[in-house]
């Protein structure tokens, strides 16, 4: 055990407390580093940088009780990598980095735009810059390093693509208006013909009276075609929650068009009743059909 | 803000953003449609959720990969793995645990890689495949219960089949050619129903047919993907195929899986496979010239049945067996013997059937789906609701006809809405083929569902009594939504259908069960409907499908709460709010912790455990993303709470809220909004706040007597709230009327029992004690019969117990049975500070009423603590509580006087002078008596005399016109005083 890791600990706190006395602290550290050199044999950082390391990651006002809830293995590879041990780089390549295939695997990729993936992941989690040190030096331990990594490979991936591509994105909310699309029916289609331009309006002028949150909802699920889980993922919340979001939204939509509609076409009650009827049992159909047709 | 960066992204897909930066987020997402594709996609390209987050890199495992055995404890979509079973070149089975419905499931994961697909589209086939194999129920085919992906591989969910493998059964013991055929003849029904459904095995074998208790083909329709190359590479020569599956272009369709039957038919009738062939160049030489083995000598096997398998195995495939069926047939044996079959296979035919004719039903389509107003014709046609309107009728209640009329309007709508959406969405499958057939059945499920609630509830209204009649606005609204039904995004999160008949069958008898209860509730027989639904609560929770008992509990407790059963209904509510948290059933535990708040804090006064439950409600419409309605009842209830405790700043508060959010999304006009005018009037009543209070009330008023008819209960009951506003403005003359009213309607309607009709008879018989010696005569019995009610309704300690003895009290001390009074106005106290307290509001009523009886009996001493207590809990409060203030500080003064301490009198007459002057509601007799009593303590005290004079001059002007009995008596106390005080007495200082 190297001696002094509570005095380095201290001392990269700058004064902050850490709420216990420092044999605890000690103790605390000196079993934290014997965990993280049996998960990385051959792999020797100075204990002291690593306590160093550790202070840096957990924040001023928490005590130093916190440190358990970190990946600490993670941290003290992360750490030896930023510090540039050649044994560290080599167990990041073989574990780590095979993370990146996991990460895009998905998208689709040509093989050598995995390799520049790769490439790029590597480059900019091992080698510093000229001011900066090298990007595993912030990983901060919350999660595990493979999800970081892989979180780090996806956005270069994106970032990339982005770049070489240019989308041209001008049109598409007019397409959330199939929403209200009038399908085959013929008394719709009556209806819309004759009052296209008030629909459009109405339909415009509802989508943008919808919250952020709600005009996001519809197009990732309807755009974008993320299913409920993948929505529950994305805003961390559950499933049913993630569907009652989007039946909200739907809903939200369709009544203000059907607000806006009132007060642009003067129908009687029971015709705009009767129109409204129809957009409303068609409403999903007409989400289908456009979600298959992004499909195929 | 800018584009995504690098470590906004990082905390997006981490989920370590705060909730302000993820609403500056979704802004920018909202603006930025590049943006919001690359998280998109990002989320698509993530491993999917349900899948463990990998183990950290420091834990003994190594990076997970395909092959890798799986731990046990593995979170595989819902499932829990258990062991591994087995593996095959499809991929490795394990058993696991399905912790939602508690049960062992096989679980299969297939590898993706496997099949020599591109991997995201091979997923996407595999996916598909699979859930076309969870939609074939058949006795002889395993059943799929769940399909979903687990990282790069698709897992199949299967029944757990303990049997072993034909292989196995062949070697175990010799069998005959009997044995064999009858396992044939089950597997082959069970490749036929997955033919009928369009679905193909494509390698069948002896390793895919189970021999248990039960036949079964198991691993249909996934294995045909494989190109054959990959197939062989995967396990050994493909032995039982079909040669039209070799080469390029090579596919499996219905005969091929004939030719595999026969094959493996084969071996198992005469222990070698027919082709010889040890490559698969060889094998298939041999196949496609025809060169079956020749049979060993020594078999039994019958000529006919060697006939039937030859043609099986023909290489021609039109040469062969039309159908399976028809190879069926004939595998009987000869026609004498035939064992029948087609009976029990009558599902199959129906499927056959369906798909020969579908081009007449694709023609036909648009009349296939006009039956939807027959339909309803046959539950809610002029049959049933002319018998429903002669039962209504029949109870001879005087608000009958409303409330029929608004019942049939409610469901005139409903099934009117129902048929035009059963017709579209019947269209959008049938006739324009825009949805697929498995979403049409989710539809019409969920349809047949809500027009099984019409049809029970004609059925209850065709048999109606008076308390049905009294509810049928209400239970008539309180038909499930039909939005419900169409919307892809709820039926979607209500789950997998399950697949196999057993579960189908518990969700059934539990739908079944709620709606019973929920009717027997709305004919008012709760203990009834309470005991319908519990066992079947009690079921759900045994079988491990909480997400549904936490409704069923949830009713069984609302049963129980209306039958008056507060503490049973308390048990099974926190059992409902349990099973619907464990669950994640966020929308019945938001709808159980609201009905707890009302128990807890309303029935059983523990107004602690109501405000925890409050928070529990707060956090499940947090986690459910908020719902209006909801929310509205959650405030109503908690509003009630506040005002028993005397919140009632805190409590019109939330009143107001629910009013926006109710008026919002029930429409001004509903009866939910009529029910909270109600409260919200009567708070602010209470407050002092008599002009808005009594806007609220009037607007109810009229609510329920346009919707229920002015005969209703709830009418009566708005009447009741109506007449305390002119209680509070002292309007004794309207109170009477109106509380009269009320109490007509209310025992007409209720019966002479019926708690509401105690609460009339109180209100009355307070307003008939500002009337003569007469009036407090026949307000003695009334109040009397009320109390009765009241004790033996909500128990002998409750608090509106306590109330009415106090309100008892003040009749008998109008009676000047002042012993009896001082004596009841001693129980009331006692029982309020014990069940609300010491400080409660409701103590000043009691308190001050003591303290008048005591003075009356020249106890003065005795009867100033109380004066006092009633001020100081009075002054607490944050309004004016009943606009008493000014009587209880006037008698405070009173008492000061009559103890000779003019001094301590002056305080109290001073500020109650004040609050009248200021008040629009005062009597002018009131503003008399002030005026006397102050000038009173004022000239005692030897302070202002001049000002007393003054103030008796005032309150002579005051009363200078008034005619009433009375006041002539009182003008000429008022001269004899001033005659008697005169003013040549110098102003003291």
């Amino acid at each position: 055990m190297s001696p002094g890791l509570a005095q380095a600990f201290v001392a990269a706190r700058e004064g902050a407390l850490v709420g216990e006395p420092l044999a605890t602290l000690e103790e605390r550290l000196g079993r934290g580093l014997s965990t993280a050199r049996a998960a990385w044999p051959g792999v020797d950082l100075d204990g002291a940088r690593f306590a160093t390391h550790l202070a840096r990651h957990l924040p001023a006002d928490s005590p130093a009780e916190a440190l358990e809830a970190l990946h600490v293995a993670d941290l003290y590879l992360a750490c030896a990598c930023a510090e540039g041990l050649p044994l560290a780089h080599a167990a990041f390549e073989a574990r780590v980095l095979p993370e990146v295939h996991v990460a895009v695997a998905r998208l689709k990729l040509p093989p050598s735009s995995v390799d520049e993936v790769r490439q790029l992941v590597r480059q900019k989690m091992l080698v510093p810059g000229p001011e900066t040190p090298a990007r595993l030096a912030a990983y901060p331990g919350t999660g595990p390093l493979s999800g970081w990594v892989r979180a780090a490979a996806l956005w270069i991936a994106l970032d990339l693509r982005r770049q070489r591509s240019n989308q041209d994105v001008s049109m598409e909310d007019s397409t959330l208006s199939l929403l209200v699309d009038p399908g085959d029916d013929p008394e719709l289609v009556y209806l819309k013909t004759t009052y296209r331009a008030e629909f459009n309006t109405a339909i415009t002028q509802a989508l943008a009276n919808l919250s952020p949150r709600e005009r996001n909802t519809l197009r990732l699920k309807y755009l974008d075609g993320l299913s409920i889980d993948q929505l529950g993922a994305l805003y961390g919340v559950h499933r049913a929650t993630a569907a009652r979001w989007v039946v909200a939204a739907q809903q939200a939509l369709l009544e203000e068009t059907r607000r806006l509609l009132t007060e642009r076409l003067r129908l009687t009650g029971s015709q705009l009743d009767s129109v409204l009827r129809l957009i409303s049992s068609q409403i999903d159909v007409s989400l289908s059909r456009l979600l298959r047709s992004r499909i195929d | 803000m800018a584009c995504l960066d690098e470590s906004t992204f990082m905390e997006l897909m981490l989920g370590g953003l705060p909730p302000e930066r993820a609403a500056e987020v979704d802004r920018h997402l909202d603006a930025c449609p590049t943006c919001r594709r690359l998280v998109a996609e990002a989320v698509r390209a993530r491993t999917p959720t349900g899948l463990a987050e990998p183990p950290a890199l420091h834990s003994p495992s190594p990076t997970p990969s395909v092959e890798a055995v799986l731990p046990r404890g593995t979170a595989v979509g819902r499932y829990l793995v258990l062991e591994r079973l087995g593996a095959g070149g499809m991929g490795v089975v394990y058993s696991a645990y399905d912790p939602e419905l508690d049960r062992r499931v096989a679980l299969k994961l297939l590898r993706v890689a496997a099949l020599g697909l591109e991997a995201e589209e091979g997923r996407a086939h595999l996916l598909r495949e699979a859930q076309a194999m969870a939609r074939v129920s058949h006795p002889h085919v395993v059943s799929v219960h769940d399909v979903g992906s687990f990282g790069e591989q698709v897992f199949l969910a299967m029944e757990l089949v303990e049997a072993q493998t034909l292989r196995q059964w062949m070697r175990a013991a010799p069998r005959s050619w009997r044995e064999v055929r009858d396992v044939f003849l089950d597997a082959g029904k069970g490749l036929a129903a997955a033919h009928a459904a369009g679905l193909v095995h494509g390698d069948f074998k002896p390793e895919n047919l189970l021999v248990g208790a039960r036949v079964r083909v198991t691993d249909f329709g996934l294995a045909h993907r494989a190109a054959s190359d990959t197939r062989r590479a995967m396990g050994g020569t493909p032995a039982y195929m079909a040669p039209e599956q070799f080469g390029p272009g090579g596919h499996a369709d219905a005969r091929c899986d004939q030719f595999s039957f026969c094959i493996t038919l084969y071996e198992a009738l005469y222990g070698e496979r027919p082709f010889a062939g040890d490559t698969e160049r060889t094998l298939v030489a041999e196949m496609r010239a025809g060169r079956v083995r020749p049979v060993p000598k020594s078999t039994d096997v019958p000529p006919w049945l060697h006939r039937l398998v030859m043609r099986g195995l023909e290489v021609e495939p039109s040469a062969r067996h039309p159908s399976m069926e028809a190879l069926l047939t004939a595998l009987q044996g000869e026609p004498a013997k035939r064992r029948r079959w087609w009976p029990r296979l009558g599902g199959v035919l129906a499927l056959l059937l369906s798909v020969g004719i579908t081009h007449a039903v694709a023609t036909r389509g648009a009349r296939a789906c006009a039956g939807a107003a027959d339909k309803v014709a046959g539950i809610w046609g002029p049959e049933q609701q002319r018998a429903a309107e002669a039962a209504f009728l029949a109870t001879g209640r005087p608000f009958a006809l409303e409330a029929w009329n608004s019942a049939r309007r409610t469901l005139d709508a409903y099934t009117t809405a129902w048929a035009t959406l059963h017709t579209s969405v019947c269209e959008a499958t049938r006739v324009r083929g825009e949805q697929p057939e498995e979403l049409l059945g989710r539809r019409m499920r969920c349809l047949d569902q809500r027009l099984a609630e019409v049809a029970a509830l004609t059925r209850l209204f065709a048999q109606a009594d008076h308390r049905v009649v009294q509810y049928a606005p209400r239970t008539a609204e309180q038909l499930s939504p039909l939005a419900g039904c169409s919307d892809l995004a709820v039926l979607e999160a209500a789950g997998p259908v399950p697949e196999d008949a057993a579960s189908r069958q518990l969700t059934e008898d539990l739908h079944a069960a709620l709606m019973e209860g929920r009717m027997l509730g709305a004919a008012g027989r709760y203990a009834e409907g309470a005991a319908r639904v519990l066992p079947v609560a009690e079921q759900a929770r045994a079988a491990g499908n909480r997400y549904g008992g936490a409704e069923a509990f949830l009713l069984v407790a609302e049963l129980r709460d209306q039958a008056g059963d507060y503490r049973g209904a308390e048990k099974l509510v926190q059992e409902a709010v349990w099973a619907a948290e464990a669950s994640r059933n966020d929308e019945v535990a938001v709808r159980a912790s609201t009905l707890a708040v009302r128990i807890t804090g309303e029935r059983l006064e523990k107004y602690e455990l109501a405000h925890l439950w409050q928070e529990r409600a707060d956090a499940a419409l947090a986690r459910m993303g908020g719902d209006e309605v909801l929310r509205a009842r959650l405030l109503h209830n908690v509003s009630r709470v506040l005002a028993i405790e005397g919140r009632y700043v805190e409590a019109t508060e939330r009143q107001r809220q629910a009013l926006t959010l109710l008026e919002k999304n029930q429409g001004p006009e509903s009866l939910a909004v009529a029910d909270v005018l109600v409260d919200l009037g009567h708070e602010l009543l209470t407050q002092g706040q008599v002009d808005e209070g009594l806007i609220h009330l009037r607007r109810a008023l009229a609510l329920r007597e346009r919707e229920l008819g002015a005969l209703h209960p709830d009418s009566g009951q708005a009447l009741l709230a109506l007449s305390s506003a002119a209680w509070v403005r002292r309007d004794i003359a309207e109170g009477r009327r109106l509380t009269h009213q009320a109490l007509q309607v209310l025992e007409q309607s209720l019966g002479p029992d019926h708690p509401m009709v105690a609460y009339a008879l109180n209100d009355y018989a307070m307003h008939l004690l500002h009337g003569s010696k007469n009036d407090a005569n026949e307000a003695l019995p009334m109040m009397l019969r009320g109390s009765r009610i009241i004790q033996s309704a909500e128990g002998p300690d409750s608090s509106s117990a306590a109330l009415f003895t106090s309100n008892l009290a003040q009749v008998e001390m109008s009676l000047g049975r002042m012993a009896e009074a001082e004596h009841h106005f001693r129980e009331a106290i006692a029982q309020l500070e014990a069940k609300r307290g010491p400080e409660h509001v409701t103590l000043c009523s009691p308190l001050h009423g003591l303290g008048i009886a005591l003075q009356s009996q020249g106890r003065i001493d005795e009867a100033l603590p109380y004066f006092d207590r009633s001020v100081s809990i009075h002054d607490a409060q944050p309004g004016d509580y009943h606009k008493a203030r000014a009587d209880l500080l006037m008698d405070l003064g009173n008492g000061y006087l009559i103890a000779k301490r003019p001094r301590d009198a002056i305080p109290p007459l001073e500020r109650a002078l004040a609050l009248i002057e200021k008040s629009s509601h005062a009597l002018l007799r009131q503003r008399g008596i002030i005026r006397f009593r102050l000038a009173r303590a004022l000239w005692d005290a030897n302070e202002e005399r001049l000002r007393a004079r003054q103030l008796i001059t005032e309150a002579l002007e005051l009363v200078k016109e008034d005619r009433a009995p009375g006041a002539q008596k009182y003008r000429e106390n008022l001269e004899r005083w001033l005659a008697e005080h005169p003013p040549v007495v110098a102003p003291s200082r």
